[in-house]
């Protein structure tokens, strides 16, 4: 897994197997063995493919799960 | 912005997901390679994007995972093609435009000459007509030979270049900086008057001088042989030169009859024509003006960027005039008389040195006439070859 974060506006998170919640004030991602989740506002998922997800918005916190 | 473009030449569809799991609907999508993208959520529906080619196969995934899908917004190209299918017209617009911009292409629209100083610009223009010209089919042109025949043609180029670019012709030139002209010294020639007069001084190059300072002669008379005989009697041929500065007289006559037809100027009228590849096309309506008037015709090129365009925009020019009798007093007439002769002096008289001058006046029943008597200093000698053979 490998998150690149630009400033606080946008997340591209490698290695994504799924979206498990979307609002626009929280994204769950699966990312393999953890979740990943992002808090924020006005939060968006720009792109989702296979393997990659692409979060934008006014992102506040990062939380990884086990 | 690369990615804009792609999205929009495919085509993409907005749409809307309802219904119990929309994330598994997002999964599955993303498992099954559909592209999705601009996922949002507002209150308890999505709105998402994907191609226009895709959209089809969201259905199955849509099912599966329980959310109904709509479509909400349409945008790109195929749906652009799709609307202006039945446009036949559009269609053949279209490729008569592409199929004339190719055609036109082929063709040399305008020609520039740059370098050019003393030589004008319309000489050049008007020596390569016969090579090129606005109008000429560009893949038979030999850029190489156009050079080789301007070359030939034009004797005061030194170095042209002609660079065949889209579908203008550049033409870059140096001009040739031409020698003095050889003056002759082997050809038998005497010196002889061109004019008659008095020979007020003389400066003799080479020959035999027959005529001093002082003499005066006739027009024709040898001022200085060719002849020049040595001291042992033989006669040598030589190419005489002399400066034979002389007291000559000349005449100016200006006659104004006392009645006059004139034309006097009326009004203006000027006409717009377009042209093009030697063509015009006339932007006014109706006959040209009737005569008398005088016409004068000018063309300007609009250019972009100094570009010209292949048309110009062509100016005529009519002075109305109408006719007028004009009767003229003794006193008028001799001062246009005088008006007329001062113009005369500054065209037959340049360069001259007028050493003195009589003008008479002589009032005739229709007309007045100012004769005006000039002595001159001028230069007149003139060489005339000894014919030998």
């Amino acid at each position: 897994m490998r998150i690149e974060l630009s400033s606080n506006r946008e997340a591209v998170i490698e290695g994504c197997k799924g979206v498990l919640e979307y609002t626009p004030e929280r994204v769950r991602l699966s990312c393999g063995s953890k979740i990943v989740r992002f808090m924020g506002d006005a939060l968006e998922l720009r792109c989702v493919t296979d393997s990659t997800a692409v979060v934008t918005g006014r992102i506040l916190m990062v939380e990884f799960q086990t | 912005m690369f990615v804009a473009i792609f999205r929009y030449l495919l085509g993409s569809v907005r749409f809307q997901v309802w219904g119990n799991f929309p994330e598994r609907f997002l999964n599955l999508c993303a498992h099954r390679g559909l592209p999705i993208w601009g996922v949002n959520r507002s209150g308890g529906q999505f709105t998402a994007c994907t191609r226009a080619s895709a959209y089809r196969k969201l259905r199955p995934c849509a099912k599966k995972a329980g959310v109904r899908l709509r479509v909400t917004r349409r945008r790109g190209l195929p749906f652009l093609l799709r609307r202006y299918r039945w446009r036949w017209g559009l269609v053949m617009g279209i490729l008569c435009f592409i199929t004339l911009l190719a055609l036109l292409g082929n063709f040399v629209w305008t020609i520039e000459v740059q370098g050019n100083i003393t030589v004008d610009r319309q000489v050049i223009l008007d020596h390569l007509a016969e090579l090129v010209r606005p109008g000429s089919y560009r893949p038979a042109l030999d850029a190489r030979d156009i050079e080789r025949q301007m070359m030939l043609r034009v004797d005061k180029l030194s170095w042209i270049a002609v660079n065949l670019r889209g579908s203008a012709a550049h033409i870059q030139i140096k001009e040739r900086v031409l020698p003095p002209p050889i003056i002759d010294s082997n050809t038998p020639a005497n010196v002889v008057a061109a004019a008659d007069g008095q020979i007020m001084q003389m400066e003799v190059y080479s020959g035999q001088p027959l005529i001093k300072k002082g003499d005066t002669v006739l027009k024709g008379d040898i001022i200085v042989s060719g002849m020049v005989e040595e001291k042992d009697g033989d006669v040598q041929l030589v190419h005489a030169r002399a400066k034979v500065m002389a007291q000559v007289i000349r005449q100016l006559k200006a006659e104004v009859p006392y009645h006059q037809t004139r034309y006097n100027y009326r009004s203006l009228v000027r006409r717009y024509a377009l042209g093009s590849f030697g063509l015009e096309l006339p932007l006014w309506v109706g006959r040209p003006p009737g005569p008398p008037y005088k016409l004068e015709k000018f063309a300007r090129q609009p250019n972009i960027s100094g570009l010209g365009l292949p048309i110009q925009l062509i100016t005529r020019q009519y002075f109305l005039l109408e006719k007028a009798n004009v009767t003229f007093t003794p006193a008028m007439a001799l001062v246009e008389a005088q008006r007329q002769l001062a113009a005369m002096e500054k065209t037959h008289l340049a360069g001259l040195e007028v050493l003195s001058s009589t003008v008479t006046v002589d009032e005739g029943d229709t007309a007045l006439v100012l004769t005006a008597s000039y002595y001159v200093l001028e230069d007149i000698a003139q060489t005339v070859e000894i014919l030998t053979k």
